[in-house]
């Protein structure tokens, strides 16, 4: 037992203070605001800026890093006292807390201050708290006390945790987000000091003048405008104002569940029964009423003055939070200080009894047809009016609301752990935006699922929060509402005459019956959404369950929204064309129960057509209502305007098949088949000898992998156009596959296949490398036989942005001249083109053990090359293909790739670091050569292998990581500034480690987590452990942590982790630095809004759009250089390189007499890029792209420009400046080092521009 | 140019690629002294020269002070060195970096009067490095140049492996009887111990030391007395205690 204890100590310390950095920011609109400001700059980050923001970033980094250390001490201090003083101090200690954490959640949450100021507010605070602590500890410790026994308390308190809580750490974190959720104590008594007094006021609000229902003269007198659309406008029937019968507070504000702190806070208004007449539960008579008395109360709080009026605060009306707009409330924000920390809903209910609650079971008929379409009686047989279960269950939810609350607060009193669980299930709601919008699975269900599982002891009043919320899980991955008499009611003994769930799930997809019986909670709720919250809970399960996610985090910590979490998104922007598919589909009882919300009603249409449509071919479907905004009272109601939008998540299994087989032809459902799909129908003869109907939406042959993932757009298309009356490009707009054109190549296409995203050409060169390595192995006459043949290019994980293509090379031409074996570049001439660009395939070759090697390294080199030159002879002799020996590799020509073979020596880099002390003892001395060649030869295969597995697995890998490779260098980023091995694990990162999502299916979603990933995780914090086929075991990865936390200064800025390669991060030592991270993580962030942006507001998508995100701003480099184009091989690779109409077809790879390897890996502009940084990398930083980029950006280093003292050290590069001896100082020499950039670049540099950012030096 | 006082005694001048390139580089130069004399750089004829750009080559400088006398040979360090730089045995496995970035060049004259000449030079009049008469390569010139000079000669270079093999061969046999001459008794009795023979060694290499450390460490461990004194029993009861309950 102590062991374990002790393990869990520490990393406990290590996590305490990460956790409690990132408050969960819920309200994910409130932060977005506050970053608005920035959008119009775009890609504004200025080179400048971010030179400057190393000070600032560093800054953060000491305060992180104060931050933990701070934590420690804190916590060794509370932990300290705990043993000296008992439990007793506990509450002082955790008061001190709460003030803290509130300075952080403010700073957080103020959306005026900005960043910096942010940051110092943070520092501050905990400054203070450092200094009291501090002087805590050195009141009163001494070793004798603190070894003292575990006090009684002490101890159950320990036990309980094992029994109740996941672990230590789980609770400890739990504590801490609850804490900081709760609602100050001051707050909540001004608030009920408020609360008096509107139901004070309210009470003696005087009695109004009977009127004509749609007389609303009367609105226009107290600036106030009807928050309903009056649709049918002819409606008969009186209104006449009376004061409420009780004004309450409800909600989850009442029952002790609310999320703080901020404070919201619902308040019902109760209409007494003498408002309604007998049947205004008929069309929409009672909604209007509700309507106008809302009205009439808030302009009577209004002129009582008790509810603010400034701006932003000021009253406005919204839909209910789980309703229809046949409900509006009203939000205001109490008058006084309470201003900004609190906001009040006004729900306006009626009393009980107001209607009888049979007249509104799920089969009445509450809205009537020739009301409605106003037509003549006699034309619809009155005795048949369908059932309008939704618009009966919206005057049914202000009936029986008392009830229902009456029983939540009684179940709930007392049980603060049951309360705390209903929070940390609206927490994980919240962040899985579950509970946004209308027809969600909104909190007040959640809380009343609890009370049904507290009523059906399912939950014990004794449980704790954490159990509460589990065990909630669990019986929602377990439970299915939509089923047949499986839906549940909180119901005991039902009343007669009260609908029976048969009835209720004839009518309602999703059933969860109220205690009166006769109410379904879950009315708006649809089969698709609950199956979502299924099978998110049955991942929550999961990641409690696997003790190598840190579920906390997962659970409570990070959000989930739409845009990250679907394979395919299409959006519907266009409202106006589902209306008049509303108009022209639906069916009459349709539109009576749901016209009133137009949005919902095409949902529901659309999503009955794409499921029937997509069938096995979706794993999963989503739907994100557009959000119901709030609108000013003196304005009318605001119709539904935002984007409809629909997710869908890949069956990996159907998904991509290019046809769908349908029935039998036989059958008897082959003419429903062939009804639904009309002409795309047809009888197809199938291997298995069967006869069935079939959809084909591709042709089979050629067909690429990027075309595979998109078969469900022609789908859509499909249905749309030709079941629902839409025109598909005009109405929708499918996101799936745009950035992926980001991977076409622009000038010339392969023979044998087409191109696509790149995947196919990928595979080529992988086929050639397996026919190349059973020919080495082969191979007959070598001193050690071939054991082993790795490919390491990027190419043999799918993460090479443009593979090579085979071709066949003719050398001789004007650039090149044939040579023995190789083709030689022509040097007489001025020459002015680049040769094609031939990237060389990279592969490691391992030789049968032999003992035979020298125990010198020089030596070894030699052999090696012997080698080398022995292997080249046998291909050459054996196979009959070209090759080349070099001093360290052979090139070989093989099916038009060349594959550049390197012998590996597994004791060579321990040979290197040896050296002889002068005593002749033996040292190990780490070089920079042994790392190299230990990277190339050992490390990098094994990552291959690893990668080549994970693609394997998710064949979205490979195109994903082209895409984020691509997009980092677009933004002049280098792999010598930013490994790219380093941005394929990050992206592996977003496969392996995928909560709370799944493992993404589609490049672009991929994509979108890349960005994410980079935007929010501080690195300085966390370290990035990748578990490859599960390799590592928990130990090995708390080992790692564990190490990280303590070695953290040594340790690179990016840490990554793989079990290959547990301790040293081998990829990231060298680079990212921590000013590249940071410009980086902006870049992210910037990328993710603009695409947002484009999601959510852009009607018509323009490649342009996606496009923007993968262009550089040119405005933060002191200097640009451009290069000539032609001078770049690459050229063709560029972003907006001109895509040639007539693309050039590449001739296919043949022998021929003569052949030489072609000039291979030559590429002018990365050489000049490897001269300047050899020579003026400590003056000045170079970017570029290196798909094709045509200028080099640099900035000077900040401490390179400033003058120095006269030193010998200090000379290079610099001028002298000063008149006397005393006062000369070296300057740095700029201009003649822009004159050095153009005479290394001799023939490749047209000019240098001094970038807009070097004007100001 | 204005005339500047430069510290430490060094003269400064300027230093153009061409005749007609506007910028110009400043460079430092003396007279070579140190302390610790080498004779490939005698003091009276070896000038002391610093900042030198990056691509200045040992023709470039030989052209640059062509008028002072004729230059013997020339030295780049990346920082002031009294010695000279080794030189790379092979041409195709060079062990030696070359000097890369702003460099320390060592210029030695001929006769003295080289030296002293240079010393004398006008510093209003820069250096000029390249000329069309001697030119230097530069930019994609002399990226396709090294480019083709990188593919060998594979009979050269397996000419080159198998000399340098012989040596070493040579080299591990010499050793080899030397190790074995040292495993016969000496004159007075002593037998030196090495990795071959009858009763080899260990390898010394730090690992292994490391090793016998740690052996040595846990056998004078095993003879120390733990919780044989009651103070002792009591401290390692309490020290339990405490980590059982500070989890």
């Amino acid at each position: 037992m102590a062991g374990k204890f002790k393990k869990s100590r520490t990393s406990k310390q290590q996590k305490l203070k990460p956790a409690k950095k990132q408050v969960p920011v819920l309200d994910d609109e409130s932060s977005n605001a506050d970053d608005d400001e920035d959008e119009d700059m775009e890609f504004g980050v200025n080179l400048g800026d971010f030179v400057g923001n190393v000070a600032d970033h560093t800054k953060y980094k000491n305060g992180n890093s104060h931050q933990v250390s701070k934590g420690k001490k804190k916590f060794s201090n509370e932990e300290d006292e705990d043993e000296s003083d008992g439990v007793d101090d506990d509450d002082d200690d955790d008061d001190e807390d709460d003030d803290e954490d509130d300075g952080i959640v403010e700073a957080l949450e103020d959306g005026s201050t900005d960043q910096s100021t942010r940051k110092r507010k943070g520092s501050e605070t905990l400054s203070d708290i450092d200094s009291t602590s501090s002087k805590k500890r050195k009141k009163n410790k001494t070793p004798a006390e603190l070894q003292k026994p575990p006090t009684a308390q002490e101890m159950s308190r320990l036990r309980e945790t094992e029994n109740l809580f996941h672990s230590n750490l789980f609770r400890l974190q739990i504590d801490e987000m609850l804490g900081e959720l709760s609602i100050k104590k001051k707050r909540v008594s001004s608030f009920s000091d408020w609360f008096a007094s509107v139901k004070q006021s309210l009470t003696e609000i005087k009695e109004g003048k009977q009127r004509e229902i749609m007389d609303q003269k009367w609105l226009k007198k107290i600036k106030v405008s009807i928050p309903f659309v009056q649709n049918p406008t002819s409606l008969k029937g009186f209104f006449n104002f009376l004061p409420p019968t009780s004004v309450s507070v409800i909600g989850s504000y009442a029952s002790g569940c609310s999320l703080g702190p901020h404070m919201n806070v619902d308040i019902a208004v109760e209409m007494p029964l003498e408002c309604f007449q007998k049947n205004d539960n008929l069309n929409h008579r009672y909604h209007r009423k509700r309507a106008l008395y809302l009205c009439h109360v808030l302009a009577h709080l209004r002129d009582k003055g008790l509810i603010s009026m400034s701006g932003e605060y000021g009253p406005r009306f919204e839909l209910h939070r789980a309703g229809s707009p046949l409900i509006p409330i009203a939000v205001v924000a109490p008058a006084g200080h309470l201003e900004g920390h609190a906001q009040v809903y006004l729900h306006v209910t009626a009393q009980e009894g107001t209607f009888k609650l049979s007249k509104l079971g799920p089969t009445k008929n509450s809205v009537r047809l020739q009301w409605y379409f106003s037509t003549e009686e006699s034309e619809i047989d009155s005795g048949k009016q369908p059932a309008t279960p939704l618009h009966n269950a919206s005057i049914l939810g202000d009936l029986v609301a008392k009830q229902n609350e009456a029983l939540k607060c009684d179940t709930l009193q007392d049980h603060k752990n049951i309360r705390d669980g209903i929070i940390l299930l609206k927490v994980w709601l919240r962040q899985r935006e579950l509970d946004q919008g209308f027809s969600s699975f909104g909190s007040y269900l959640m809380t009343m699922l609890v009370v049904y599982l507290m009523r059906c002891r399912k939950i014990s009043s004794h449980m704790s929060s954490y159990q509460v919320a589990r065990t909630t899980w669990n019986y929602l991955k377990d439970c299915d509402w939509t089923a047949p008499e499986q839906g549940i009611t909180l119901c005991e003994k039902p009343p007669e005459g009260a609908p029976t769930l048969p009835e209720f799930h004839e009518n309602y997809e999703v059933v969860f019956v109220d205690c009166s019986g006769y109410c379904n909670l879950a009315a708006h709720v649809d089969a698709v959404l609950f199956r979502r919250v299924k099978r998110e809970s049955a991942m929550a399960i999961n990641c409690l369950d696997d003790p190598s996610i840190n579920s906390f985090q997962v659970l409570f910590m990070k959000p989930a929204p739409f845009f990250r979490r679907y394979d395919h998104v299409l959006c519907f922007h266009d409202i106006s064309s589902l209306q008049k598919m509303n108009e022209a589909v639906a069916s009459n009882e349709e539109k009576l129960d749901k016209m009133h919300h137009p949005t919902y009603l095409s949902k529901t249409i659309l999503l009955k057509t794409l499921q029937k449509g997509l069938s096995k071919r979706v794993a999963e479907f989503g739907v994100y209502m557009p959000k119901t905004t709030s609108w000013k009272i003196t304005e009318s109601p605001l119709q539904f305007n935002g984007p409809l939008l629909f997710g869908l998540n890949l069956d990996s299994q159907h998904a991509y098949s290019v046809l769908d087989k349908g029935p039998p032809a036989d059958s008897s459902e082959a003419e429903d088949f062939r009804k639904f799909w009309g002409e795309k129908s047809e009888l197809r003869r199938f291997q298995d000898g069967s006869i069935s109907e079939a959809v084909v939406w591709v042709s089979e042959q050629n067909v690429t992998f990027s075309q595979r993932r998109i078969v469900n757009r022609l789908i859509v298309q499909y249905i749309l156009e030709n079941k629902l009356g839409l025109n598909h490009s005009k109405s929708v707009v499918y996101l799936a596959d745009q950035m992926e054109e980001t991977l076409n190549l622009s000038q010339v296409k392969p023979s044998s296949f087409s191109y696509g995203s790149g995947e196919e050409a990928t595979l080529a060169v992988l086929a050639a490398l397996d026919r190349l390595s059973s020919q080495l192995r082969g191979l007959t006459d070598l001193p050690l036989d071939i054991s082993s043949v790795q490919g390491s290019s990027p190419v043999c994980r799918y993460a090479d942005v443009f593979p090579p293509l085979s071709t066949v090379h003719q050398a001789g031409k004007k650039l090149t001249k044939p040579g023995e074996n190789c083709a030689y570049l022509r040097v007489g001439h001025r020459s002015t083109m680049a040769p094609p660009w031939i990237s060389p395939v990279e592969v490691v070759l391992q030789l049968a053990l032999s003992g035979k090697w020298p125990d010198d390294a020089q030596a070894v080199r030699r052999v090696r090359a012997a080698f080398s030159i022995k292997i080249a002879e046998c291909l050459r002799a054996q196979c009959g293909l070209t090759t080349q020996a070099f001093p360290n590799h052979v090139d070989v020509l093989k099916d038009g790739f060349v594959f550049r073979l390197r012998i590996a020596y597994q004791r060579e880099p321990m040979l290197l670091r040896q050296c002889i002390m002068p005593d002749g003892m033996i040292k190990s001395v780490d070089c920079k050569e042994a790392q190299s060649l230990e990277r190339a030869t050992n490390h990098l295969p094994r990552l291959t292998s690893y990668l080549h597995g994970l693609h394997q697995q998710q064949p979205a890998f490979g195109p994903s990581t082209c895409i984020a490779k691509r997009w980092i260098s677009a933004h002049m980023i280098r792999w010598s500034h930013f490994p790219e091995e380093a941005v394929e694990l990050l992206m592996a990162s977003v496969f392996l480690n995928p909560e709370p999502f799944s493992p993404p299916a589609q490049p672009q979603t991929a994509f979108l987590r890349f960005l994410h990933l980079l935007s929010t995780t501080n690195w300085h914090l966390e370290p990035l452990v990748l578990n490859f086929n599960n390799e590592m075991k928990r130990d090995d990865v708390l080992d790692i942590e564990r190490r990280f936390s303590s070695d953290r200064a040594q340790l690179p800025a990016l840490f990554i982790a793989t079990p290959s390669d547990t301790e040293s991060s081998v990829w990231t030592k060298e680079a990212p630095n921590l000013m590249i991270l940071a410009r980086v993580a902006i870049l992210a962030s910037q990328s993710l809004k603009v695409l947002q942006g484009c999601y959510l507001t852009e009607t018509r998508l323009q490649t342009d759009m996606w496009k923007r995100v993968f262009r550089p701003s040119l405005d933060s480099y002191n200097l640009l250089i451009h290069l000539q184009p032609h001078m770049n091989p690459r050229r063709s690779q560029y972003i907006d390189a001109k895509v040639n109409e007539n693309m050039q077809l590449l001739a296919p790879y043949t022998k021929v007499k003569d052949e030489k390897i072609p000039v291979t890996g030559f590429n002018p502009v990365q050489c000049y890029l490897q001269e300047l940084e050899d020579a003026y990398s400590d003056y000045a930083l170079f970017f570029h792209d290196i798909h094709g980029g045509n200028v080099i950006g640099v900035v000077w280093k900040p401490q390179a420009i400033e003058p120095k003292e006269f030193k010998v050290t200090h000379i290079s590069g610099r001028e002298l400046k000063g008149s006397t001896a005393e006062a000369v100082q070296l300057h740095l020499n700029q201009e003649a080092i822009i004159e050095d950039f153009y005479i290394l670049g001799e023939g490749l540099v047209t000019s240098i521009e001094i970038g807009i950012a070097g004007g100001e030096k | 140019m204005t005339k500047l006082v430069c510290p430490l005694g060094f003269k400064v001048l300027g230093l153009k690629f061409k005749p007609e390139s506007s910028a110009q580089h400043m460079v430092f130069v003396k007279q070579h002294a140190v302390r610790e004399k080498h004779p490939e750089k005698p003091t009276d004829r070896t000038l002391f020269m610093l900042n030198v750009p990056p691509y200045c080559t040992e023709k470039s400088l030989i052209y640059a002070w062509r008028d002072c006398g004729t230059v013997k040979s020339v030295y780049f360090h990346s920082r002031p060195n009294a010695g000279i730089p080794s030189t790379n045995e092979s041409a195709y496995f060079p062990t030696v970096q070359e000097v890369k970035g702003f460099k320390v060049a060592y210029v030695v004259f001929e006769k003295t009067e080289g030296l002293e000449r240079a010393l004398k030079w006008n510093d209003q009049e820069p250096l000029i490095l390249s000329s069309s008469e001697a030119p230097l390569s530069c930019g994609v010139r002399k990226w396709c140049e090294d480019y083709n000079s990188k593919i060998p000669n594979v009979k050269e270079m397996q000419e080159d492996i198998d000399k340098y093999m012989a040596v070493y061969d040579k080299k591990v046999l010499l050793q080899l009887a030397k190790d074995k001459e040292a495993g016969e008794e000496d004159e007075d009795g002593w037998v030196t111990v090495t990795k071959r023979g009858r009763n080899p060694g260990f390898t010394r290499s730090e690992n292994s030391n490391k090793k016998i450390r740690a052996q040595e460490d846990k056998k004078r461990s095993k003879k120390q007395l733990i919780n044989f004194y009651s103070f002792q029993v009591r401290e390692a009861k309490m020290k339990s205690e405490y980590d059982t309950i500070s989890f």
